[in-house]
């Protein structure tokens, strides 16, 4: 330690009018940028760090409106993708603590790790603490991670479609009658194959999403046209199953923007998930509801439920339950992507024994 | 609309052979290789295919390209041809019936459907000329 650093914490007086004596004043040298905001999102509190970040004095923040404040800063983020995530958060509060990393568009390029926990101390006012954290570092390494996925598995897609198409060249009778034994055993190559190539285009999916390379091509739609499309896709699941599916609906139902496509895809494998796990002879639930300026689709099964410590891990990457069904493993991880890319939110309630909820909110069309 | 000769344009190796040996014995017809897309306007001038399937993505000269140039020559042009694409992205297949195409077909194909689809592609051709 420097000589006058040593001199001066010693002649720190200890007294009230030490201005570290107040935790405000600490929380300046955080590396993390803190915002406190009252239950309608004012801003309590702004600690140095993040007036120092955003260019921005106490004054000019305190009291306003957290999306007012986000559109006065001065340095801008151009992609305005934190924006986005601010108008998504308020509209639709998070009841326990949420974390997502955003992509900058700032000249030095970032990423931020955005960490929001609503509060309620005993005797004052509820709020939400945001905290922001640097994250560049772990969002380059997790580029690098996409773009080799996303080189990987194109190099191995090729091969693998040549081999799909001999075996089924070969089962086709290209190479005349096989024995029932060689029928069998290519039989069991073309699945083996078939799922391999799933997990590629799953991969790919994936590389393209996380490196912000997967363009959505958004239009207004109804998102009850979206479920009645993947409804019909999975009949033959359901009959399989012998599982029914119920869908409830409000009239009616708000327009958002979205890609249909990829609005289907999410769809689609949450229903397929609840398909797979529902009991037969139970119902499988979808339900489309408008609260608050968002629109919700609520997919429910009467399955054995997920048990409270493997839940916040689905929608992790390669994540399968004990007594997951044959899968990519990469199926929520994607819905979840494509949700958060269409501004929304993805969430799971379950209880065990009685069945699992998944659920996704868009916001509507802003002046509808 | 009669087929007895496909040139086909691919520069993967495997798939080539492939989608050779589909052509030919699901079809029947006589099938004409090239690994890019000079080859395929050499091969297309001298061999006279009834039609063209065309990969998107080939070295020395695209997909895209090759398409632009087929139309561009009026001894080539009323060759129909079929792009080869890998993914069905909206914006590459708008690309590809814009430079004249009569239609398209995915990567990964199943080289069982190959013929039939390649007929269905010509009927629905027929029907709309």
């Amino acid at each position: 330690m420097e000589p006058q650093a040593g001199s001066q914490a010693r002649n720190m007086p200890s007294t009230s009018t030490d201005p570290l004596s107040r935790p405000e004043n600490i929380l300046d040298y955080s590396l993390h940028g803190i915002l406190v905001t009252d239950s309608d999102w004012r801003i309590r509190y702004a600690n140095g760090t993040l007036l120092r970040a955003v260019g921005c004095s106490a004054e000019n923040l305190l009291g306003e409106h957290l999306l007012l404040a986000a559109n006065k800063i001065p340095r801008q983020d151009s992609g305005s993708e934190l924006l986005h995530y601010l108008v998504r958060l308020t509209a639709s509060p998070p009841e326990r603590t949420e974390s997502k990393i955003v992509p900058l568009k700032l000249p030095e390029k970032k990423f931020l790790h955005v960490h929001v926990t609503p509060f309620c101390p005993p005797g004052s006012s509820p709020g939400y603490l945001l905290t922001f954290t640097d994250a560049t570092l772990e969002g380059e390494v997790d580029e690098m991670k996409s773009d080799f996925i996303s080189v990987a598995s194109h190099e191995m897609r090729t091969p693998m479609t040549s081999i799909k198409g001999s075996i089924e060249l070969l089962l086709g009778g290209y190479a005349g009658d096989l024995p029932a034994e060689a029928t069998e055993l290519l039989g069991i190559c073309l699945t083996a194959v078939d799922r391999l190539i799933r997990l590629i285009n799953d991969l790919l999916d994936i590389s393209k999403i996380e490196s912000g390379k997967m363009e959505l091509h958004l239009a207004r739609l109804n998102v009850t046209d979206c479920v009645r499309k993947s409804m019909r896709s999975l009949r033959s699941l359901a009959e399989a199953n012998k599982v029914s599916i119920d869908a409830v609906q409000d009239e009616p139902v708000p327009e958002v923007m979205g890609d249909r496509d990829r609005l289907e895809q999410v769809i689609t494998n949450l229903l397929s998930n609840a398909l797979k796990y529902s009991p037969p002879e139970k119902t499988v639930r979808i339900r489309v509801t408008a609260v608050n300026n968002v629109v919700r689709v609520a997919v429910s099964d009467q399955g054995q439920g997920i048990p409270g410590d493997q839940l916040q891990r689905v929608f992790d990457r390669f994540q399968q339950l004990a007594g997951a069904k044959k899968g990519t493993g990469l199926g929520l991880t994607i819905a979840r992507a494509l949700v958060e890319q269409h501004h929304g939110r993805i969430g799971v309630e379950s209880e065990l024994g009685r069945g699992t909820s998944f659920y996704f909110e868009l916001p509507t069309i802003s002046g509808d | 609309m009669e087929i007895h000769k496909i040139l086909l344009a691919e520069d993967e190796e495997d798939i080539r052979k492939v989608a050779q040996i589909s052509l030919q014995f699901r079809g029947g017809w006589e099938v004409v290789l090239a690994t890019n897309g000079e080859e395929c306007l050499a091969k297309a001038a001298s061999d006279s295919p009834d039609l063209i399937l065309l990969d998107c993505m080939m070295p020395k000269l695209d997909g895209y390209e090759t398409c632009r140039r087929l139309k561009a020559d009026p001894s080539l042009r009323h060759i129909p041809v079929i792009f080869l694409t890998a993914k069905a992205q909206e914006i590459e297949v708008k690309k590809g019936l814009s430079l004249g195409a009569v239609g398209y077909l995915i990567k990964p194909f199943n080289p069982m459907s190959l013929a039939a689809e390649i007929k269905q592609i010509l009927e629905e051709q027929d029907e709309r000329a």
